[in-house]
């Protein structure tokens, strides 16, 4: 016993020793401690490339940069000229039997033998001929006679794919209270018909043959007033690869319609002076029949600035007629119409010069304005489209005022909202500059919809490159400039803060445009001077 | 289990063990009666030492919470340039010495011993401590030193068995060694230039790091094995009239070999980084620093392999004289094989109170620290029980601004 109170207090006395150092741990809290750390974040170079993709740039010899870029203003795809519902049709047959009248029918007989025309509801289009590219054919089958039907159901107009023109379908025997049904499918990718009919002098129409009888090596079958065998043909789908004709004579509204522009994405404000504009017009007609095309507007919309700047040109006063395109048995030339547009004919400089991010449209489309000129021998293939493209051509000769560029960033700091690693610190700009153009910066921090929440002061400015007498620039400047943020701005940013860096660039000579050449460039380091909390500071 | 039992496990698992620094002297009148046939020691402990950080920087990462600027700056004043060493050492250990049962040696006892191991050193300049307590702002334009240092950590555990000599305790003990997790650096050339307003960060580096498997280092894992050897040799003689005890030994000599999970990196590199290139400035989101592009980019991917490290064993020669009455005094001298330790010496005066207690106070100099002020003290209880308890540095309880700290215990039973 007295062993036991002594080795008590011994493993006691111990306890006590050790809990002196335990018993102040926070085991949920590592140690943390803020370090002020220098440190360089990124270096790039800043090109033409940046704003104006290689793809979009010819280079001349000289080192002068044109801008090219090709945008589609709008195209008439084949289903607006020819779409092709799907149809069924149905073959039914029922025994003319008085009252309860039971009739024996042997193996073999035939129930259904029937030659028919279909006719497809294609309004304003009379196709004589018709190759398809995608389409599906089902056979479905009713049957409530007490015998096996075979039947064939055949297109003498047609051919499929593998040369046939008939299909055969099987339905087995049925009844009355429980028909039996069948289905078979026929793919009519590849198939060609001719829409003429029997006496090849019809259009839209289809000829059809429909032969049904009970199975020759069944046992016949007993039938009544009540029998039937109904086959319904649909078709699903229909896809042209070719398609002849008369395409129909109306006229198809387009628009007002907006497509976006990304040429000037990034360019929020200012202005930008271009000293040449090339704009060609070009549309094709890959469609066999005659179209006429009356441009009602063509506008440049800046939705930031919500400015609308129309185009002025002699190609919106008067319609552009568009010959039919040649076939040429199995594919198509198109017809194609030109017009150029420029500073002298035109207000296209300034219609560029409202940095659009949209363009809106409006057109009326004359299908076969004069009529069936053809004689019926309008014709597109799959392919076949009626596209206006826009290309333009821009020599990078400019005078930029205030040219604000802007971007969103969202820099992807240590640690996370709840444990931040860095508290407050400095943003270090340096730029080497050798573009004509002086920049200032401007940076705030937004949130997701890009609202403001803070400014960040920015100290200094980007200087221009030095020009020479040819107005080239002869020399790059150094410039550095400097931005603090503070313990809030920084907690913004571990939120849903970004920076939003805008960037207003001026060119050095405000009087003369100044070509931009591929050698120039900007190299931009950042740095940052920041207290970083070493396990975070929470 | 009883509670005297419950209670003696309890203590021994607070007080997790090691090797004590300079162990108590024999003396037969306070220690068990060798003759009995069994005795079971249970020891442990632990102990930090630096020889220029104070302690409240290692209590204030240990306590966790926030480390004030003047309590990091306290340490950074202390620093010397390049000579700087912490350490720790941390383990438990369980020995059974049984009776006399070899007919060709009848003094020697059987022996088997199970031990648990953690320590961990580094050795470092003032610019590293500077660089990880303060950054590198207050180096704009400057070079910081960052070598020569080292570090390394190693856990592991042994079993073994040997013989022990009854009378003066010398003994030998051939231990496998299961080795749970490895890591050492080995930096012998290492600076870092900060460019004016951070524009360049310039470093170099000469030196080498290996890891056993990065996985996991679990109390259920093995990720090395090894063998090792220790053994003690005690003997006396007089001097003129008084009697001299006199002992060397050598612990844990031996190696593991780390398996082929384990990684390694070994760099002579000049590196300049000037920002992560990007290579569009309007394409900037999330661009900045993964893991794996930074890993790329200062060439730190590790390589596999399995390698050999030796067991950061300790060797030592110590003597004690009897002064005549119940007093006594010790000279003893250690080294162990961990980077940054330099030998130690430390001197011990003890004095036996009645006939079952002794008490000691010990002054020791080198290993990881400097001056160190200690006391020891061991009691019998009965015939059967023998507790020790000591610490290295007595100040180490009371005062943050002295540097290391150590208790360490042990229990003996005789049956």
């Amino acid at each position: 016993m007295e062993y036991e109170r002594q080795l008590c207090r011994v493993a006691s006395f111990g306890l006590l020793i050790l809990s002196t150092l335990t018993a102040c741990r926070k085991d949920a809290e590592p140690a943390r401690w803020d370090v002020d750390v220098l440190a360089p974040l990124l270096t790039t170079r800043f090109t033409i490339a940046d704003i104006i993709p290689d793809s979009l740039q010819s280079v001349a010899a000289d080192g002068a940069i044109t801008l090219v870029y090709s945008e589609e203003l709008f195209a008439v795809d084949l289903d607006t000229v020819l779409e092709i519902p799907d149809t069924s049709f149905i073959y039914p047959y029922a025994f003319p039997l008085p009252g309860n009248d039971q009739f024996a029918l042997p193996a073999g007989f035939p129930v259904i033998s029937e030659n028919n025309l279909i006719r497809f509801n294609l309004p304003d289009l009379a196709l004589s001929k018709l190759i398809v590219r995608e389409g599906n054919l089902e056979l479905r089958m009713k049957n409530k006679m007490g015998s096996v039907i075979n039947g064939t159901f055949g297109l003498p107009g047609g051919v499929f794919a593998d040369g046939t023109s008939s299909v055969v379908a099987t339905v087995g025997p049925g009844s009355v209270a429980n028909p039996a049904y069948s289905s078979t499918q026929r793919d009519l990718a590849g198939g060609s018909f001719d829409l003429r009919g029997p006496s090849f002098n019809d259009v839209n129409t289809l000829a059809t043959t429909v032969n049904a009888q009970l199975d020759p090596n069944g046992n016949g079958a007993s039938v009544t007033n009540q029998d039937s065998v109904i086959v319904t043909a649909e078709y699903s789908g229909l896809v042209p690869h070719y398609a002849k004709g008369y395409f129909g004579s109306r006229t198809i509204n387009v628009g007002p319609e907006s497509n976006p522009l990304g040429l000037f994405n990034n360019f929020v404000s200012g202005t930008l002076d271009l000293d040449r504009v090339r704009l060609q017009v070009k549309v094709e007609n890959g469609i066999g029949m005659d179209l006429r095309i009356r441009l009602n507007s063509l506008q440049a919309v800046n939705t930031r600035t919500g400015v609308t700047v129309d185009l002025v040109h002699t190609i919106l006063d008067g319609p552009i007629n568009l010959n039919r395109a040649l076939d040429l048995g199995n594919s198509f030339r198109s017809s194609i119409y030109e017009d150029e547009l420029d500073n002298d004919n035109s207000n296209v400089d300034l219609f560029l010069e409202n940095l659009p991010d949209q363009l809106q449209y409006s057109l009326d489309l004359d299908l076969n304005p004069l009529g069936d000129i053809s004689n019926g021998n309008d014709f597109l293939y799959h392919d076949s489209r009626l596209q206006a493209l826009l290309e333009l051509e821009v020599p990078l000769n400019i005078i930029a005022t205030d040219l604000v560029l802007e971007n969103i960033v969202k820099p992807d700091l240590p640690g996370n909202e709840e444990d931040q690693t860095i508290r407050d610190g400095d943003l270090n700009l340096f730029a080497t500059n050798g573009f004509p153009f002086s920049g200032s910066v401007v940076l705030d921090i937004v949130d997701r919809d890009r609202n403001f929440l803070s400014a960040v002061m920015v100290q200094g400015g980007i200087t221009a490159g030095i020009l020479g007498a040819d107005g080239l620039v002869q020399a790059t400047t150094a410039s550095e400039l400097h931005a603090t943020l503070t313990s809030e701005q920084i907690d913004l940013l571990y939120g849903e803060g970004r920076f939003r860096v805008r960037i207003a660039f001026n060119t050095a000579d405000q009087t003369q445009h100044l070509r931009l050449l591929e050698r120039y460039a900007m190299d931009l380091q950042i740095t940052v001077g920041a207290r970083y909390f070493v396990n975070g500071d929470e | 289990m009883n509670r005297p039992t419950t209670l003696l496990f309890a203590a021994c698992i607070a007080l997790n063990g090691t090797a004590q620094l300079l162990p108590l002297p024999l003396d037969t009148v306070v220690d068990l009666n060798r003759g009995r046939g069994h005795f079971l020691s249970l020891s442990g402990g632990f102990d930090y030492n630096a020889n220029t950080v104070y302690n409240e920087l290692p209590l204030g990462l240990y306590r966790g919470g926030y480390l004030e600027r003047d309590l990091r700056q306290r340490s950074l004043d202390a620093l010397t340039w390049d000579r700087n060493t912490a350490g720790y050492l941390l383990g438990g250990r369980m020995d059974w010495t049984g009776p006399a049962c070899f007919a060709k040696l009848p003094g020697w006892r059987p022996l088997i011993s199970v031990a648990h191991h953690e320590v961990g050193s580094t050795r470092f300049t003032k610019d590293e401590y500077a660089l990880a307590f303060f950054g590198n702002a207050d180096y704009e334009n400057e070079k910081a030193i960052l070598a020569p240092s080292a570090y390394q950590q190693v856990r592991y555990q042994t079993i073994g068995a040997g013989v022990q000599h009854a009378a003066s305790r010398s003994f030998v003990r051939l231990d496998l060694v299961r080795g749970r997790s490895y890591a050492g650096a080995d930096i012998q050339w290492a600076s870092l230039f900060t460019g004016e307003d951070g524009r360049v960060l310039r470093t170099t580096f000469l030196g080498d790091y290996y890891a056993s498997d990065t996985a996991g280092s679990g109390f259920d894992r093995t990720n090395g094995l090894g063998i090792a050897a220790s053994a003690r040799w005690n003997t006396h003689f007089k001097w003129g009239a008084r009697r001299v005890d006199l002992g060397m030994g050598v612990d844990d000599f031996g190696l593991v070999r780390w398996n082929a999970n384990s990684v390694r990196i070994q760099q002579d590199t000049l590196f300049s980084y000037n920002g992560w290139a990007v290579a569009n400035i309007f394409a900037l989101d999330n661009v900045i620093i993964g893991e794996d592009e930074l890993l790329d980019t200062l060439g730190l991917r590790y390589e596999s392999g399995a390698f050999t490290r030796l067991l950061p064993f300790r060797a030592s020669v110590d003597a004690s004289l009897q002064l005549g009455g119940s007093w006594r005094v010790g000279l003893g001298v250690e080294q162990r094989h961990m980077p940054g330790y330099v030998p130690q010496v430390t001197v011990m005066g003890s004095r036996r109170v009645g006939t079952r207690t002794l008490l000691a106070a010990t002054a020791s100099y080198g290993g990881f620290g400097a001056l160190r002020i200690g006391l020891a003290a061991k009691r019998r209880f009965g015939e059967r029980l023998l507790v020790n308890l000591s610490t290295p540095h007595v100040p180490g309880f009371f005062l943050g601004r002295t540097r290391g700290l150590g208790l360490m215990a042990g229990v003996e039973f005789a049956f």
